[in-house]
């Protein structure tokens, strides 16, 4: 299993690497870390003319903390991430890195990479998805930014257009009084998720709902946020706790496969919804407290 | 200036393996592992799945533990990789990890121990208190057919004992 040939081109700046990107468009690809593409290359799943190598980019390589979003650069590497207390405004963010694939992938996978690869089962676009982020895209003419919930738009499939390249992920930092909770259910550690919930709660003085999101991957061909609109201003008792777990199993569509069928995956949504909600509750009332 | 290489076209590529600066020439598509087994002849770091999967082909570049499977030779250029055959001196001296491996019965065929005792190196070094389950947690990067993993476990523990004793 060797890659086809492909041509390497080294950009040292976001400039030139969209630059290349717009001079080769569909036969040009772009590889950070390469945990994902690196085995789609591999196995000769995509086949680019051009692969444009933007590991050696200083100005992506940062963390920025904004007012009210950190701005993970397009290549921060997994690990550099987990190991930076500044990723505590971020709580989920935080959460759901130790679950990306492994210790030795982590050491060279980047968040944005995941973010581009856009698995339907990866935890780093639901991440984004629960916390309301966004994706900042650049072309050689112009910088635009994409919701998460806009950017995602099927199977390794994104709005990125072909002359876009992801210089950051823009993840909002977590308000006062909210809890957050990421829980996966896969075979075994590092594997991608069969099921994967996560969900933020934010609660008032009075223990009703503020802002409440909760998102399900690896069931269907996108990460999904669950109908909460509903329960905005109610208190969140067992009654509600049964309504989340009755809506995650409405409007999706799991495969079956090898490792799990339609059904468990379907049944999985419901319990896995249910229990990050609970835990991002009981969170966010100790943080109320 | 923007490096840009041609598909056909080979580039030297510089790299510090263990300590020694060697050279040698690779494609673009060519990837880190074959570089060093093929062109460098350093075969201790094996080759399983090639899709970053088993963790047989990890090294340490730059002190970080890698699949080199993921990587191409042309984006390693000027990079210092550590590999097994930088760990013991000589056959008779082997590291604390490798002697604890061999006591523990940690390998039978020894396809997967290259890459898991590179894991290793960095793991130890950045967290020289491990408990069982970051152990395990970071173990489940390799996969091996043959032990279990149990005596891989126990070795590493013995190495961590044997530091904390020594130490104190
Ligand atoms: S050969 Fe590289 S991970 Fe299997
Ligand atoms: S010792 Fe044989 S695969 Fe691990």
């Amino acid at each position: 299993m060797k890659a086809a040939p492909f041509s390497y081109v080294r950009p040292d700046s976001i400039a030139e690497a969209v630059g290349a990107l717009g001079q080769h468009g569909d036969d040009g690809r772009i590889i950070a870390g390469g945990q994902s593409l690196g085995a789609m290359l591999n196995m000769r799943l995509v086949m680019p003319k051009v692969l444009i190598d933007i590991n050696r980019i200083e100005e992506t390589s940062r963390i920025d903390v904004a007012f009210d979003h950190v701005r993970i650069g397009a290549t921060v590497r997994q690990c550099d991430a987990m190991a930076d207390k500044r990723l505590h405004a971020t709580p989920l963010l935080s959460a759901s890195l130790p679950h990306v694939g492994h210790y030795q992938t982590r050491n060279r996978g980047t968040i944005c990479g995941s973010i581009a690869h856009a698995d339907p089962s990866a935890e780093l676009p639901l991440a984004l998805l629960v916390s309301g982020g966004s994706v900042e895209l650049r072309s050689r003419k112009k910088t635009r930014v994409v919701a998460a919930n806009d950017f995602f738009v099927s199977t390794l499939t994104t709005a990125r257009l072909a002359d876009e390249m992801i210089v950051a992920a823009l993840w909002p930092t977590a308000k006062p009084h909210t809890g957050h909770s990421f829980a996966e259910f896969a075979i075994r550690s590092g594997d991608y998720a069969i099921v994967a919930a996560a969900a933020e709660v934010q609660l008032d003085s009075d223990d009703r709902v503020v802002r409440l999101s909760v998102g399900l991957a690896g069931i269907g061909e996108r990460p999904v946020l669950i109908n909460t609109a509903s329960f905005e201003g109610q208190k969140l008792s067992a009654d509600v706790l049964d309504a989340i777990e009755t809506n995650a199993r409405q409007g999706i569509d799991p495969v079956n496969d090898l490792q799990a069928s339609a059904q468990f995956r379907t049944h999985m949504a419901g319990v896995m919804a249910r229990h990050v909600v609970f835990e991002a509750l009981n969170r966010a009332r100790s943080d109320v407290l | 200036m923007m490096l840009e290489v041609s598909a056909e076209s080979e580039m030297a590529i510089r790299v510090t393996l263990n300590g020694v600066a060697r050279e040698g020439n690779a494609t673009p598509r060519m990837q880190l592992a074959d570089f060093l087994r093929h062109v460098l002849h350093a075969y201790g770091t094996h080759v399983g799945c090639e899709h970053g999967v088993c963790g047989a082909c990890t090294v340490l570049i730059d002190g970080r533990a890698v699949r080199t499977c993921m990587m191409f030779a042309i984006q390693a250029d000027g990079a210092d990789i550590q590999t097994v055959e930088g760990l013991a001196s000589s056959p008779d001296k082997l590291t604390a990890l490798q002697s604890a491996f061999q006591k523990n019965h940690a390998l039978q065929c020894g396809f997967c121990t290259p890459g898991i005792l590179m894991s290793c190196v960095q793991f130890l070094a950045e967290r020289p208190q491990p408990d069982e389950a970051e152990i395990r947690e970071m173990l489940s990067g390799h996969l091996c057919r043959c032990t279990g993993y149990h005596g891989i476990v126990e070795a590493i523990k013995e190495v961590v004992a044997d530091k904390s004793t020594s130490s104190a």
